[in-house]
């Protein structure tokens, strides 16, 4: 358990980040964890306050004050094959490996570009920053990812401004920026939200196809299960700031151990499908201020039992792969 | 700084308990209100500059109030008429240890108590800065209103008559309306008894000295007909982004006559740039009005108005007459110190990034 | 208004014709942006009427243009027999009473300086209608969307996300309207809420028998709420039907893409055949010639390109634009 496997990417164990406010201290993320292995999409799944975000933020030391990264370690497997620990590298041995070898894709795409700068400026900011190349060799390059990213074309648009650019095409330059380097992780924070259905599929089978052109793994944050159900090999679910279940993407649709999980799903209306009603969860999602010692979902769960305010559940493991944290089945 | 939000919070519970007692049930409706009265009062207390602008302010107001009242000599005699042989020692500088019946705090060119003058010069300058930016707020306020939110030609046409107004150079256009109201002015004036009574009650000043009060009528009305263009402008700004809101559009839909959107959905909330502007101009308002009195074209002797008595000082000046500038200065210094300050607080105060951080300390 | 007479009750509740709306682009004289280019369209008494499209396809003008919120440039709007269009005034008012609107972001739709309770009042007030005792009656109100006593003097601010809406829904309703158009209700809730909200929404409907216009970008939460759809593209109406019509036979290219892109929930299907749109939506300020939709369509033909298409139905009720099935 210490060690990382020989196709594993991410080991994360343990993280726990607070933010220390004068409201209080937001609990945002709990001992979570993580494992990633080579050339697989993970999905996180959670809904607002879930900590989903700020969990993957930590990851790379993201974190900035009044926030704090309590505890964890967060191992990570280098493209030269050696292992490091990101919760004990300085600054700049984690601005090494940020855009070279883990990179990141954000909601918005036009908060992520600057106005003032080209895509292939973008672009080439990072290939340059990473890699001892030339500028004509950057510029090339910036041309064929863009190409990659199936921008239409891409040597007119490699000197387009953002703002001459629709929402997909603008999430695609922030991809083509993401995979410059060719890292070995990418991680997509709601990448699709904010666009339109037939784009969002676009982007999608997009970012599958290049995982599986680069043999890069893939973090997914999202709130939408179809979404999770289309792309994702394995799901971690999120609530309250801490990992609540993880299966494989069928396991979790087929079997879903936990009540959050099992209510969410049928929360979620399935366009496939006409339903007399859509089961809501009650009540609303927790105020991650002073939080107590039990199950954040406590309040709103129809099982909840006593025992599940006074302390959060362990880890158990109901089958490979499937880990569930519920008083409900540590007690069977 | 913490003295200042503890008595004032003293003074809100007893407002609403009093509230309460008349009104059973009062609290209970009203305690968000009262949390944000309360959320704004801390915000604004905790910085340097709110505590010391509200002292500033409060203490301002407070000797503009009863300034007339606690001096002790009257403004409109001179005792170097009394008592000619003082003459050649006027103006007496302050005495530091003999004062041989002279006043403390140094005499005019007449023989008249500079600090006397002015404690009743605080009244003079605040109500008029009070009655310019209210008139001209009122006035651009309700054109920017009309102007912002119906568009089209009525928006062209009164920014149009904006603009050419805001391209005058405000003095000069305060100065030829003031010469030019003066004489009408100072024939309503005598003719109309009751009014004259009136703005002399405002003033501190003599009723009989008719002539005088004109002047100061002319003047502030000059500067309100220059002082009103922002107005109209900020508020035009700010209603134009309003009217985009949700809220305005669902106002709409439910079939909200257009008076109430404007007075009970846009106004509110342009409240806290007006508010701001408001403060920042009382000061402003206070400087101008002392500056076109020092050029001679408000009041004249013997209205203790702290920019005639530095203006009465030049010839004088330096030496015979520097304490007088001293305290006429210090006095339009600190009105106007104690407005800014409260308006710069203010606007951090109501600038939601800097309110957040601010509602988070509070433990209320 | 007359009590409405048999013909009028078996005619929809709302009727657009024709409706068109164009928005003057700056500094161009001859271009405009055509965000509603001519729509029919009908909502039954006591149905919901689903409108889906993606971005500049112009649903939220329509939205709009049904309640008067904005007026048309060209066409009718017909309330229960009765022209609406041209209404001004008194008249207008009446008819606000009996058409309401539910926006899509609860966070700015309520007054931030008001208290739930003025929020509410307001519009009773404003129609001449207001309670004996108002906070026992609007206390009364808040249970009937799930809220309580607790609500009624805090500000917006304080609420949550789900709360707020909760609001905005029953401040449509205070008024008693027959229509209620939803302009994506829940697009900025979490999952779990939206459930809630959605549930609220037909639960509501079913007591009070009102007619919801249900716009959205969620296929999904289109599929759940609506008894009948309307696919709009570029500022027209493409197909229309009964949700499981639409759904099961998808007739038009643009909805057999549009449905084909929704990602759906069950992994299993995950690798089911998907037609992928290429492209991304236009601008409905230079809209092509002819079939708007000829620019992304494989079965694009010469006629395609000169022609707009008339509706067909198909079987009852279904209809499409397209020359693919013109007869």
């Amino acid at each position: 358990m210490a060690e990382m496997m020989d196709n594993q990417v991410l080991r994360a164990r343990g993280l726990t980040v607070r933010f220390y406010t004068y409201a209080g201290v937001v609990h945002a993320v709990t001992e979570a964890y993580l494992n990633v292995y080579e050339g697989e999409t993970v999905a996180i799944v959670g809904e607002t306050g879930s900590g989903k975000s700020v969990f993957t933020r930590a990851l790379t030391g993201l974190i900035e004050p009044p926030g704090r990264v309590e505890a964890g370690s967060v191992l990570f497997k280098r493209k030269d094959g050696s292992v490091v620990d990101l919760a004990k590298l300085n600054k700049e041995e984690l601005g090494e490996i940020r855009g070279y070898e883990i990179a990141y894709v954000f909601q918005d795409p036009s908060s992520a570009l600057d106005p003032l700068y080209t895509a292939g400026d973008h672009i080439m900011e990072t290939i340059l920053e990473h890699q001892k190349v030339g500028k004509g060799e950057a510029r090339r390059e910036a041309v064929r990812l863009l190409k990659d990213v199936l921008i239409p074309n891409p040597e007119v648009r490699v000197k387009s401004y953002p703002h001459e650019l629709s929402g997909g095409m603008r999430q695609r330059v922030v991809i083509a920026t993401a995979i410059a380097n060719k890292p070995k992780l990418v991680i997509a924070d709601e990448p699709t939200t904010n666009l339109d259905v037939t784009v969002q599929a676009q982007i999608l089978d997009l970012l599958d196809e290049l995982r599986r052109k680069y043999g890069m793994s893939v973090i997914l944050i999202t709130h939408n299960l179809g979404v999770v159900a289309e792309v994702a090999d394995r799901v971690y679910v999120m609530y309250g700031g801490r990992v609540v279940e993880t299966a494989d993407v069928f396991t979790i649709f087929e079997s879903p151990s936990h009540p959050y999980t099992e209510m969410l799903l049928r929360a979620v209306p399935d366009p496939t499908r006409r339903v007399k009603r859509l089961e809501s969860i009650p009540g609303s999602v927790p105020n991650l201020i002073d939080m107590g010692p039990g199950c954040p979902f406590a309040p709103r769960c129809p099982h909840a039992m006593e025992v599940c305010e006074k302390e959060f559940p362990g880890a158990l493991q109901l089958a490979d792969g499937h880990i569930v944290h519920c008083w409900l089945h540590l007690r069977r | 700084m913490n003295i200042l939000y503890k008595s004032s919070t003293v003074l809100l519970n007893k407002y609403a308990e009093l509230r309460e007692r008349f009104n059973p049930g009062w609290l209970e409706r009203n305690k968000s209100k009262l949390q944000e009265m309360k959320l704004t009062l801390y915000a604004l207390t905790t910085s340097k500059t709110g505590a010391a602008g509200l002292v500033l302010v409060l203490t301002t107001t407070f000797l503009a109030l009863f300034g007339p009242s606690l001096s002790w000599e009257p403004y409109d005699m001179y005792p170097v008429l009394k008592n000619p042989a003082l003459a050649g020692r006027l103006p007496h500088p302050p005495c530091m240890n003999d004062c041989s019946g002279m006043p403390l705090s140094g005499t005019d060119v007449y023989g008249r108590d500079i600090l006397s003058l002015i404690m009743r010069g605080f009244r003079i300058a605040l109500v008029m800065s009070l009655i310019i930016v209210v008139a001209s707020a009122a006035l651009g306020v309700l054109l920017g209103l009309v102007s912002g939110y119906f568009g089209g030609f009525i928006d062209e046409a009164i920014m149009r008559f904006t603009d050419m107004m805001l391209a005058f150079p405000g003095l000069v256009l305060a100065i030829a309306f003031s010469l030019t109201l003066r004489i009408s002015l100072r024939n309503v004036l005598i003719s109309n008894t009751a009014l004259t009574a009136l703005l002399a009650a405002l003033f501190a000043l003599n009723p009989a000295d008719a002539p005088n009060i004109a002047n100061i009528l002319s003047l502030f009305l000059a500067l309100i007909l220059v002082w009103w263009p922002p107005y109209a402008r900020v508020v035009r700004g700010s209603v134009l982004t309003l009217r985009e809101q949700g809220f305005i559009e669902a106002a709409r839909a439910l079939g909200l006559s257009t008076w109430r959107i404007l007075t009970k959905h846009i106004l509110p909330n342009i409240s806290s740039p007006l508010l701001v502007m408001f403060t920042f101009d009382m000061a402003t308002a206070a400087l101008s009005s002392a500056a076109l009195s020092f050029l001679g074209l408000g009041a004249q002797p013997p209205v203790p108005d702290l920019g005639l008595l530095i203006s009465m000082a030049g010839q004088y000046f330096p030496e015979r007459s520097w304490w007088i500038v001293l305290e006429a200065g210090f006095a339009l210094l600190l009105i106007s110190l104690g407005w800014n300050m409260l308006g710069d607080a203010l606007r951090d105060v109501f600038d939601p990034k800097t309110r957040r951080s601010i509602e988070l300390k509070a433990k209320l | 208004m007359l009590a409405p007479s048999e013909e009028v009750m078996a005619m929809a509740l709302i009727r657009l014709e024709g409706v068109k709306k164009y928005f003057r682009v700056r500094g161009s004289l001859f271009s405009a942006l055509k965000a509603v280019d001519g729509v029919t369209l009908e909502v039954g008494r006591g149905e919901t009427l689903g409108l889906v499209g993606e971005s500049g396809c112009g649903k939220s003008t329509l939205g709009r243009l049904s309640i008067l919120l904005i007026e048309p440039t060209e066409g009718r709007v017909l309330f229960d027999g009765m022209d609406v269009t041209k209404l001004k005034g008194r008249a207008l008012k009446e008819f606000r009473r009996r058409a309401q609107m539910v926006f899509q972001d609860p966070n700015t739709s309520l007054n931030p300086r008001m208290t739930i309770y003025e929020i509410l009042l307001e519009p009773l007030n404003e129609h001449g209608l207001p309670p004996d005792d108002p906070e026992s009656f609007i206390v009364e109100q808040l249970s009937s969307v799930g809220l309580g006593k607790e609500h009624l003097f805090r500000y917006p601010h304080e609420l949550s996300g789900g709360q707020k809406q909760r609001v905005a829904i029953l401040r449509a309703l205070l008024l008693n309207p027959s229509l209620i158009v939803l302009d994506e209700p829940t697009s900025s809730l979490d999952v779990s809420v939206q459930a809630q909200i959605l549930n609220l929404l037909k639960d509501l409907q079913a007591q009070r028998g009102i007619s919801y216009l249900f716009i959205s970008h969620d296929i999904g939460v289109v599929n759940y709420m609506s008894d009948r759809i309307a696919v709009m593209y570029l500022g027209k109406i493409v197909e229309t039907g009964g949700v499981e019509a639409v759904f099961e036979n998808p007739a038009h290219p643009y909805t057999r893409y549009l449905l084909s892109s929704v990602p759906i929930p069950n992994p299993k299907l995950r690798n089911r055949r998907k037609e992928r749109l290429q492209g991304e939506p236009p601008s409905p300020i230079n809209v092509p010639p002819g079939c708007r939709f000829h620019p992304r369509c494989p079965f694009a033909t010469e006629k395609c390109k000169r022609d707009e298409p008339f509706f067909t139905e198909l079987e009852r009720g279904h209809s499409v634009a397209c020359w693919l099935y013109a007869k």
